[in-house]
């Protein structure tokens, strides 16, 4: 008896860890996944609707993401709360653009006679701004660190 | 017309190639064998040699697509780990955007009407300097083709994080706000991983630029429009 009875107990004492982990999973799962999806998603429809009724110069999902920008300021979303599932899903956003990205084979035929010059005028107005924009920083920086020390 | 579970094949094989080539990726560390562009010249060459319209692909990717909108409004996150940052440098930002902004249109306009490009290229190329995902929401206002403005952000992409330390190591730039800042404007998330290899002031700086670049070329995209329309 004192077999069954010891079997027993590791059975129920199992069982009850297991639905503690369960518990514990079930709430990792709504605090760290589903409320960061449902913040997101109030948010993007806030912004659609801005968006539409407002505001059409910016995109819904732009206003959006200000949108949050400013709760999370504010504190009415907690920075916690979103850190890790954002982490995830910054890291992997270039997967969301992959259908849009293979769209290119439906005017494929059309711009294949342009790809070259699209390639050059690319490379060479990537290489004016990156010049620009790189010269007038650091002109504007070397000013400023000379007004600080003079 | 029955409805097969079939018909939505390009979401899980779109899953299955990105899963494989980020395995890839996190062993051999190039930037052209980056997830995002493996998956999508396998996908094209796949679509091309067995004949599959897009449209068929696309019945299970459009799921996908869906969820850009939600990806856009998530970069407010890492925009507030930065926003510090951003408040302390508010004016220099915004200034350099709007000059980065305009020169990237401006140098556009020029060599597109020196190699006489046609105006739906033009208007599709407008967006190239911010990231993909605010270029497919931003194209809308241009009335641009959605494909050929993510080939132009992800060509200006992959030729900043491959030439723009070079060229701006040439340009004798050496501060690193300045590297930063350019290389975020010019070329994105691409040139972030680069500027971040330079130290964290780059990278930060250039992870800051992402954002305001993207605001403000979407700001500028209805104006830029109407002008290549009217002029071009």
């Amino acid at each position: 008896m004192g077999i069954f009875k010891s079997m027993m107990n590791i059975i129920f004492y199992n069982n009850q860890m297991e639905l503690q982990l369960l518990k514990t999973r079930f709430w990792y799962l709504l605090k760290r996944i589903l409320l960061p999806i449902l913040i997101l998603i109030i948010h993007l429809e806030v912004g659609l609707h801005v968006s539409d009724l407002f505001l059409p110069v910016l995109p819904g999902p732009i206003i959006g993401m200000l949108l949050l920008l400013f709760s999370l300021r504010l504190r009415i979303v907690p920075y916690e709360w979103m850190k890790d599932f954002s982490a995830f899903l910054v890291r992997h956003i270039s997967f969301f653009l992959i259908p849009s990205s293979v769209s290119i084979v439906v005017v494929f035929a059309g711009i294949k006679g342009y790809l070259p010059r699209i390639m050059s005028i690319l490379l060479i107005s990537l290489i004016v701004v990156l010049m620009v924009i790189g010269r007038i920083v650091q002109g504007y920086e070397r000013k400023a660190d000379g007004n600080e020390h003079p | 017309m029955a409805m097969n579970i079939l018909d939505y094949w390009g979401l899980p094989l779109t899953l299955i190639l990105y899963g494989i080539f980020h395995v890839v990726h996190r062993r051999h560390r190039f930037i052209l064998l980056h997830p995002n562009i493996l998956s999508i010249l396998m996908l094209i060459i796949f679509l091309m040699t067995t004949d599959i319209p897009f449209s068929s692909y696309n019945e299970g990717g459009q799921y996908i697509t869906s969820i850009l909108g939600l990806c856009i409004v998530v970069l407010a996150v890492p925009m507030f780990e930065t926003v510090d940052l951003l408040l302390k440098n508010l004016r220099l930002m915004i200034v350099t955007s709007l000059i980065g902004v305009y020169t990237s249109f401006a140098s556009l306009l020029f060599l597109g009407s020196v190699f006489h490009l046609p105006k739906f290229i033009m208007l599709s190329l407008v967006p190239k300097s911010i990231t993909t995902a605010m270029a497919i929401e931003g194209i809308n206002l241009t009335g641009g083709e959605v494909s050929i403005a993510v080939l132009g952000v992800m060509v200006t992409g992959i030729s900043g994080a491959i030439i723009g330390r070079f060229v701006l190591t040439k340009t004798g730039v050496t501060d690193p706000i300045a590297r930063g800042c350019a290389l975020g404007m010019a070329s994105h998330v691409m040139g972030t991983s680069q500027a971040l290899e330079e130290g964290s002031i780059t990278g930060s700086f250039s992870a800051l630029s992402i954002p305001i670049t993207g605001i403000m070329t979407i700001l500028h995209l209805p104006l830029f429009a109407y002008l290549i329309n009217r002029w071009y």
